[in-house]
């Protein structure tokens, strides 16, 4: 039997805007959230995860220092937004290999306040082999996506009007929380009269940029139970992640994502099936990435998320996805991975929502996807 | 122009294009067929190592397109709008065009031709088969 491993506590700092901020202000305010939650000090953390953008080249080294700790496990895997979730996988086996006791991830970015709203059009690198393969075109995040959705619209018949029904969805969410970046209630129409960025892709399918940070804590679930006392607590139940290509003309299949495979991996590790979620945190970088983790999750049929929707993915349908606005409406610092764990944490913490639930981050450019089933433990 | 030679200093067939040039040269493998444009010394699908050039017609089907509003590339950013096509070229390599005249759909038949920037960077330029 295995150790069962537990997110122990969460924590967030700076969300939607902190403009007299730093980047590790955001780590380490959200990690002395998320720590203390847990009931610890950072002097009991010894294990150690993190990722940045760009602006740091070792940033575990570089956070493990400004924070204070000298962990004897770390990892920085760097696959994107949802390298967060791989982090979790690795922290789960050195939690359950016993190499440590109390594993803390963080992130903290002040995209918005430092770099404005550019990070969906902002070009591939001006130099190197990416540059010569898709930066000739002036290729940018959004352009890869927006491709994506037109691949899907033509073999699946997919309307921007199933588009723009998440991005609605996402806004019904965020009108309930007070740290969401836009909290006005958008209608489909909306959505489809804001400006078109890169067809079919408008405004309103693209996520927010903003400030923000996060962390958790991760601890066996028998350690956990002496230090949290009474709170629930939320097991990592199951895994799995899948690396596709970096480039986006390297993608055999525009239409399908890593998350076939990452999915199918944790339903296999968890024992749950699709059919058993009751709610999804979804990296919802565009509603076009929502959609194709709805269908490679295994939550509805490929092609067919109409009928999904028409079930309801915001607050009173079938199936709560993003419960925090998402993306689309809420948080976006750059990366959103680790979001999307805390966020299912406190849903799956609160006893009136039930479990379990689907965690499922896409990074790069469609490049690689990090699935947990989590389930709260009382 | 010795094409063999250049493709071979090169890692992806994207890497240099040059104006004037009728065909792509792409790696092909002749165990089992599989195109690369990456230049790769085994077929990562069957492991041979019978790999040769292949002389393809500029030519190919969009499988997606997306007509860029707003652009945040220095050189493409007083262009908009334009389309940028994912073209199919051979089974298995697609490559990125852009046309500022024209309109791609997926499904459309496209020749291509190697055009430069304002500035002078060269660009795949697809060219709808309907508009030849």
């Amino acid at each position: 039997m295995r150790d069962s491993v537990v997110v122990a506590g969460v924590g967030t700092a700076g969300i939607p805007r902190a403009p007299a901020s730093s980047d590790e202000d955001l780590h380490s305010r959200a990690a002395s959230a998320a720590v203390a939650e847990a009931g610890l000090c950072l002097t009991d953390i010894d294990g150690y995860a993190t990722v940045t953008q760009e602006w740091l080249r070792m940033p575990v080294l570089y956070m493990a220092e400004s924070l204070g700790i000298q962990p004897r496990w770390y990892d920085g895997t760097s696959v994107g937004g949802s390298s967060f979730l791989t982090h979790v996988l690795r922290a789960r086996e050195a939690l359950r290999a016993r190499t440590v006791n109390a594993v803390l991830i963080t992130y903290g970015s002040t995209f918005y306040s430092s770099k404005g709203r550019q990070l969906g059009t902002m070009a591939r690198s001006s130099s190197g082999l990416s540059d010569a393969i898709e930066g000739r075109v002036g290729l940018s995040i959004v352009n890869a996506y927006a491709l994506a959705a037109s691949a899907h619209m033509a073999r699946y018949g997919t309307e921007p009007e199933d588009l723009a029904r998440i991005a609605v969805a996402a806004r019904e969410w965020a009108t309930m929380n007070p740290e969401a970046m836009y909290r006005e209630p958008i209608s489909v129409e909306d959505v489809l009269s804001s400006p078109e960025i890169s067809t079919p892709l408008h405004r309103l399918d693209c996520c927010v940029v903003s400030d923000g940070g996060g962390a958790l804590v991760l601890m066996r679930e028998e350690d956990a139970r002496r230090s949290v006392g009474g709170r629930p607590l939320v097991r990592v139940s199951g895994g799995g992640e899948s690396l596709g290509n970096l480039h986006i003309s390297s993608m055999a299949d525009l239409t399908e994502s890593p998350a076939i495979v990452s999915s199918a991996l944790a339903y296999e590790d968890s024992g749950i099936s699709p059919s058993d979620i009751r709610m999804a945190m979804l990296y919802d970088s565009f509603t076009i990435t929502a959609l194709l983790q709805l269908e490679d999750c295994g939550l509805v049929a490929k092609g067919n998320v109409r009928s999904l929707l028409d079930n309801g993915i915001g607050p009173g349908g079938t199936l709560p996805v993003n419960v925090d606005g998402g993306g689309l409406s809420a948080c976006h610092p750059g990366m959103r991975g680790i979001f999307l764990i805390i966020e299912a944490c406190r849903w799956l913490r609160n006893e009136s929502n039930s479990g379990p639930a689907l965690v499922n981050g896409i990074g790069g450019w469609l490049s690689s996807s990090g699935t947990l089933v989590l389930e709260g433990v009382g | 122009m010795n094409y063999d030679l250049n493709y071979v200093q090169h890692r992806h067939v994207m890497e240099q294009l040059v104006e004037g040039q009728k065909e792509f040269l792409l790696l092909v493998c002749r165990s089992c067929g599989l195109f690369s444009a990456y230049r790769r010394e085994l077929c990562h699908e069957c492991n041979s190592n019978l790999i040769t050039v292949c002389r393809l017609p500029m030519r190919g089907v969009v499988a997606a397109s997306t007509i860029v509003r707003r652009s945040g590339s220095a050189e493409w950013i007083d262009l908009v709008p334009y389309t940028i096509g994912l073209i199919e070229v051979a089974k298995g390599v697609r490559l990125l065009a852009a046309s500022t005249e024209d309109v791609m759909q997926p499904g459309d038949s496209v020749s291509l031709c190697v055009a430069a920037l304002p500035e002078g960077r060269t660009y795949l330029k697809a060219i709808p088969l309907s508009s030849v």
